[in-house]
């Protein structure tokens, strides 16, 4: 208890001994204040000098804070696209049909490349872009046109039935690369339409390639030797 | 955008608040300075340390009352001075230290209430007068002029922790001089 009033006793000094301090710097102050004898004669340099001072430290307090408050909506930008983008990560896996949507675009055609139209269903549109190209003419029965992918050097169609069963045909041209499966496949030699082709097979599945002078042809599927030959030798224009 | 607005009026605002204390100040404070510095260019140097001191506390600066600013002025100017002389010349501080017996003294009889009660203002302001500027500064910073420690650590250049201790010290030098003052009256 004594010790807590002893420390009120000597805040009490101090604050006496701080105004009879503050009373001495007001005395100077008027003193100084009344005096006309003193001049500056660098006053002029002196205002330019500490105005300049002043206004530099605005310049310096307004970039820190604009850098401040940048930094602050930077991070609350970036969370946001990060939730945005994990969203449409989790959504473009899982749903299929926002995949579908998503794959459906469209570039226009500058010199070198012809529309390209990714689509789900077969229809007249399809058709007609085909109409320039190889394709099969025969499909195993229940198959149609599922997906497309059309360019001037390569055709991609994925052929589906009822069943979610699908096989792939594709053709481009022999200075493309393209990478099949071959390991633990059977190897079978067979000719289409004159032009020399091997079949790999594994477990019911087949990939037919054969090759003409510009092309490489690609069928690929779960079916048999039988059927694959005969869509393999359906192919034409 | 808000944001940007408000923050900006406020740059603008304290900007406006310092050249004022500036205009309104500057001559007297040019004038103090002239007398402790003999020299037309410290004093110019005096002034410039000066609003430094008072850009890097202006949140503090701006809640003084006007009818005190005067004095801090004077204040700031002093305190400034003792800054460019540590800067210039390297001196260090000229404190005249409390005897240690004085101290183990006091320790032992910290009674600051009858200190008090026996002297009066002239005894006080004769006891301040070896009192280092430093500690004057500090006194003044937090009991008239409301300055938190950190604010008149960064007015007078030295860390937070600085500023209770020169308070201490201040209190016992005090206390010492005042009782050593009764003393001499027996």
């Amino acid at each position: 208890m004594k010790n807590n009033f002893n420390d009120e006793y000597g805040e009490i000094l101090l604050r006496k001994a701080a105004i009879l301090l503050s009373e001495e710097d007001k005395k100077i102050y008027e003193k100084f204040q009344n005096d006309e004898t003193i001049v500056n004669p660098n006053q002029e340099e002196l205002d330019i000098k500490i105005l300049g001072m002043i206004k530099d430290y605005e310049k310096k307090e307004k970039r820190k804070k604009n850098f401040i408050l940048l930094k602050k909506v930077s991070l609350k930008v970036a969370v946001f696209i990060g939730v945005l983008a994990i969203g449409f990560a989790i959504t473009f896996t899982t749903v299929e049909a926002f995949k579908v949507t998503v794959l459906n675009f469209i570039f226009e055609q500058k010199e070198k490349f012809t529309l390209i139209s990714l689509s789900d269903n077969s229809n007249g549109d399809i058709q007609t872009k085909l109409d320039t190209k190889y394709y099969p003419h025969y499909l195993p029965e229940g198959y149609e046109i599922k997906n497309t992918f059309i360019t001037d050097v390569r055709v991609e169609i994925l052929y589906a039935n009822k069943n979610n069963e699908i096989f792939s045909y594709s053709y481009f041209g022999t200075d493309a690369e393209t990478g099949i499966d071959t390991e633990n496949r059977t190897i079978t030699n067979v000719g289409i339409n004159g032009f020399e082709g091997n079949i790999f097979s594994k477990d019911g599945h087949r990939i037919l390639v054969f090759n003409s002078d510009e092309y490489i042809f690609v069928v690929d599927g779960y079916m048999t030797q039988a059927e694959i030959i005969k869509v393999a030798e359906s192919i034409k224009k | 955008m808000t944001i940007a607005i408000i923050t900006s009026i406020k740059d603008e605002n304290e900007r406006r608040f310092i050249e004022e204390l500036y205009v309104k100040h500057n001559k007297v404070m040019w004038k103090y300075a002239m007398s402790l510095t003999k020299n037309k260019d410290e004093a110019d140097e005096l002034i410039q340390i000066s609003f430094e001191k008072i850009i890097r506390c202006i949140d503090a600066v701006k809640k003084i009352n006007c009818c005190k600013m005067d004095s801090y002025m004077v204040s700031i100017v002093r305190n400034s001075y003792y800054t460019l002389l540590v800067k210039k010349y390297k001196e260090k501080e000229n404190i005249k230290d409390i005897d240690s017996a004085e101290l183990a003294d006091l320790e032992s009889h910290d009674d600051y209430e009858s200190v008090l009660e026996k002297n009066s203002t002239s005894d006080i302001i004769s006891a301040l007068e070896n009192m280092p500027d430093k500690y004057k500064t500090v006194l003044k910073l937090k009991y008239v002029h409301e300055f938190d420690d950190e604010q008149i650590a960064k007015t007078i250049g030295v860390q937070t922790n600085s500023v209770r201790m020169y308070k201490t010290r201040a209190l016992r030098m005090l206390a010492v001089r005042l009782k050593g003052s009764e003393c001499n009256e027996k």
